[in-house]
């Protein structure tokens, strides 16, 4: 009897792993044989009539691809290592269920002296450890499907140069001082922003800024919708300039508290910039950003 | 390719000296038959908190951090490793016994092939977890605010006393949160010679590994092998830890506090049901450093100290008073071997707050010097009329928690809801002192977390409502570990956890004096 169980189970996983080897054998011959870039052309025909689409569904069709390519050739290895030694893979696989099945339903102790669980403990245990899994499961799918859309945006460049998750306007400026000012120096800002991704992109630049204490504990919103206090460079004590002697000065300002669109053109550079990275030559930035050298005052 | 040469090195070198840190810690002759898993698991988490508390004692005492020291400290973990190698191939015999595999052990295990078929799923979430991590660069809010921007600046001038972190009006989130993070992060960048913070965050899948690999190990060596890794699947697959943005997956703080965290709570259990008293102080120091890796990683992890300290010692009276109320006593245990037990553990409680509290004094001394903008001084708000003024906050925040933690199950995983299960399943068991001392951590942190959105300076909804899913993260460890020890029948081998064999108890009055 124990003889023909284990002959049906051989049967039953030689035929499995058989099948899997013929898919996955299949698979990594399609997905390798089939180059990225006609996957790429498909897909940024089947993308909406938008650039912005276009140019995130052929970088998701690039990166799924290329996780087939590598998960296809794993699975293929696996599978043909697994079939030349089916007998052991069998065994193998009827005592994983039965130890399945012992966890789920009866006993958990090792060694000789097994004692069994109350009956609903059992019951809510396999049920829970199921469910678990199987969400594991759901998570793990959707994560790998989030690694192929960030792909666009991110590939395997360094966040320096892409400067992730940060609003457009605080990209631009850190652009600009990235060009306008050398690497050591020290900036003193005001600003109703907070800075911290500046700074950090920034770096070894210094950035220095006094924070408005009302503004000190609040989050920015999206689009200025919560405008944060802050301190204008008049409001500044004379002494904290003096202290901090910073190389330069920044005003940056996007709420529109503190936005003087007069000022918009005040410095001709960043005006230049702008319009060069807009590639709009009559651009005018809708918040403020004025940069200038500060030199000590002569006592 | 020369990058990837030198993280390896670099990563292995923490590594292998937290692996010979735990042949310190770990005795040669141990008793206890520690599985593998165990011991790469805990040799990565003490390697990564050595890296981060060494490179920091050493910038304190005026040394220059950089390429010099890094590649110093990466050097004496292979060379220690070498070394121990060496020792051992000298005494087979000692060593012989430190790696016992439990499937190598004499005893049969009970489902070797699912022990098997758990071992290769974590493998695979591990590998998945790298591949995961490395495919974003560091793009969140505080990973980028608080931690790697002092990475950067550590890097950069190659001291923790540098100027900028020491200047009010430099900008940087949360000037005085501690310097475990962005010390190992200057860790790899020194050793590279340049930032690049997607590499920094390799940091990150590894102490998952180490958790997983430890809690595996822990709880396979005490509640048998089949369950105990099925656990270490459970726990590995906990959406929080590793679901599509947070988790494992970034560099933010919390889930290196969950496994520091996780990983001290998980000793504590552990040295509440073993067998010999010298293993009990040994687990109560590597707690008491693994908490203070905490502490030292997020502010959270000093709070989890105490709650640690408060909810053992809370489990410690409660078991003893429900012990004297319904006169029962181990086996021949005698009411003079109780006292002496309630001594001991007094004083592993001790020891545990003095060695934690120890490593700690240079961090807290150096801290005072740091900026104070943006934080939000809890302990300097707390007191009994501001949190009697703040009750009405519970109005929001207790139906909000519970919320996170039952309704949003299919976000952040289900985990709660389990926990709950396992405790009205089996009553009788969660009030034994160690998954008493369970149960009240985890109430502690729950509680811990209320207190905070009471005394925040910030907005209640906006600072608890943006916080509460990572805060609850730091404590999944735990919940996982109260499910394993409620649901498993003790190993063979071992009596019921948390009570002690007959011969424990006559011998702690003898061990106990000598130490002392």
């Amino acid at each position: 009897m124990l003889f023909r169980k284990n002959r049906t189970i051989e049967q039953a996983v030689a035929v499995c792993l058989a099948a899997a080897c013929c898919i996955s054998v299949c698979l990594s011959l399609a997905v390798w044989l089939i180059p990225v870039d006609v996957i790429k052309v498909r897909a940024f025909d089947q993308a909406p009539e938008e650039s912005f689409a276009q140019f995130e569904a052929v970088g998701k069709a690039e990166a799924i691809w290329w996780m087939l390519r590598v998960s296809s050739a794993g699975a293929t290895l696996f599978f043909m290592y697994t079939w030349r030694r089916r007998i052991a893979a069998a065994g193998f696989m009827s005592g994983l269920i039965e130890d399945v099945f012992d966890l789920l339903r009866r006993k958990t102790s090792s060694g000789k002296s097994q004692k069994s669980l109350p009956g609903i403990v059992v019951w809510v245990r396999g049920t829970s450890i199921v469910a678990m899994l199987g969400l594991a499961c759901i998570h793990q799918i959707h994560g790998m499907s989030k690694r192929a859309s960030d792909w666009p945006y991110y590939r395997l460049n360094n966040g320096d140069e892409i400067l992730p998750n940060i609003s457009d306007s605080n990209r631009a400026v850190i652009r600009y001082l990235r060009t306008a000012t050398p690497e050591q120096s020290r900036i003193l800002v005001v600003s109703d922003q907070k800075l911290f991704f500046l700074s950090y992109y920034l770096l070894p630049r210094h950035l220095l800024h006094h924070m408005h204490p009302d503004a000190e504990h609040l989050i920015p919103r999206k689009n200025q919708e919560r405008q944060l206090a802050a301190y204008r460079l008049s409001d500044l004590p004379a002494t904290l300039l003096r202290e901090q002697r910073p190389d330069y000065v920044l005003e940056y300002f996007e709420g529109p508290e503190y936005v003087e669109s007069e000022r918009a053109t005040e410095d001709a550079d960043w005006l230049r910039f702008i319009r060069n990275w807009q590639r709009d030559p009559n651009y005018v930035p809708t918040y403020t950003v004025v940069l200038r050298r500060w030199t000590e005052p002569a006592k | 390719m020369m990058i990837l040469l030198t993280v390896v090195g670099g990563l292995g070198g923490s590594v292998l000296l937290g692996r010979t840190a735990v042949q310190f810690v770990i005795a040669p002759r141990s008793e206890e038959k520690t599985p593998s898993s165990e011991i790469w698991g805990l040799s990565i988490v003490l390697g990564i908190g050595l890296t981060g508390w060494l490179s920091f004692l050493w910038s304190w005492s005026n040394g220059r951090l950089g390429f010099a020291f890094s590649i110093g400290l990466a050097g004496l973990g292979w060379l220690t490793r070498l070394w121990t190698i060496w020792q051992s191939s000298r005494q087979p015999m000692q060593s012989s016994t430190l790696a016992v595999d439990p499937h190598r052990s004499n005893s049969p295990i009970a489902g070797p092939r699912l022990v098997k078929a758990c071992q290769w799923l974590i493998a695979i979430l591990v590998v998945l977890a790298f591949a995961q991590s490395m495919l974003t660069p560091q793009r969140f809010w505080d990973e980028r605010a608080i931690f790697a921007i002092k990475a950067k600046v550590l890097f950069e001038d190659s001291s923790i006393n540098s100027s900028a972190l020491l200047n009010p009006e430099f900008v940087q989130y949360h000037p005085q949160y501690p310097l475990m993070l962005p010390l190992i992060e200057q860790h790899l960048y020194s050793l590279m010679g340049h930032t690049e913070d997607r590499w920094a965050k390799l940091w990150f899948p590894l102490l998952y590994a180490g958790l997983v690999l430890s809690f595996s190990g822990v709880c396979s060596r005490r509640l048998g092998a089949a369950w105990g890794w099925t656990c270490g699947l459970l726990l590995a697959t906990v959406p929080i830890l590793m679901p599509d943005e947070y988790g494992f997956l970034c560099a933010q703080a919390d889930a290196a506090v969950a496994c520091f965290h996780g990983i001290a709570v998980l000793y504590l259990w552990d040295g509440m049901s073993c067998a010999s008293p010298k293993f009990r102080l040994r687990k109560a120091l590597l707690a008491g450093f693994v908490a203070s890796c905490a502490a030292f990683t997020k502010d959270e992890g000093t709070a989890f100290l105490i709650i640690d300290v408060l909810s053992w010692t809370a489990a410690l009276v409660l078991a003893t008073l429900m012990r004297a109320v319904s006169g029962r006593k181990s086996p021949g245990a005698s009411s003079e071997s109780h006292f002496a037990m309630l001594r001991f553990d007094a004083f592993r409680v001790l020891l545990f707050t003095s060695f934690a509290g120890t490593m700690l004094l240079p961090w807290f001394s150096h801290r005072r010097r740091l900026p104070e903008v943006t934080e939000m001084h809890y302990v300097g708000r707390m007191s009994i009329s501001a949190l009697y003024d703040r009750l009405s906050t519970l109005r929001w925040s207790l139906p909000h928690l519970s919320s996170r933690m039952f309704g949003e199950w299919k976000d952040w995983g289900l985990q709660w809801w389990i926990g709950l299960a396992a405790i009205v399943t089996r009553p009788g068991r969660a009030i034994e002192q160690p998954q008493l001392f369970l149960i009240l951590n985890l109430f502690g942190a729950l509680a811990a977390l209320l207190v905070a959105g009471m005394l925040a300076p910030a907005e209640l909804e906006e600072h608890l409502g943006g916080s509460t899913h990572r805060f609850l993260m730091q404590i999944v460890p735990v919940v996982l570990l109260l499910v394993a020890a409620q649901w498993a029948e003790p190993a063979e081998g071992f009596e019921s956890v948390g009570k002690l064999p007959d011969s424990t108890t006559q011998s702690i009055p003898r061990e106990h004096g000598t130490r002392v």
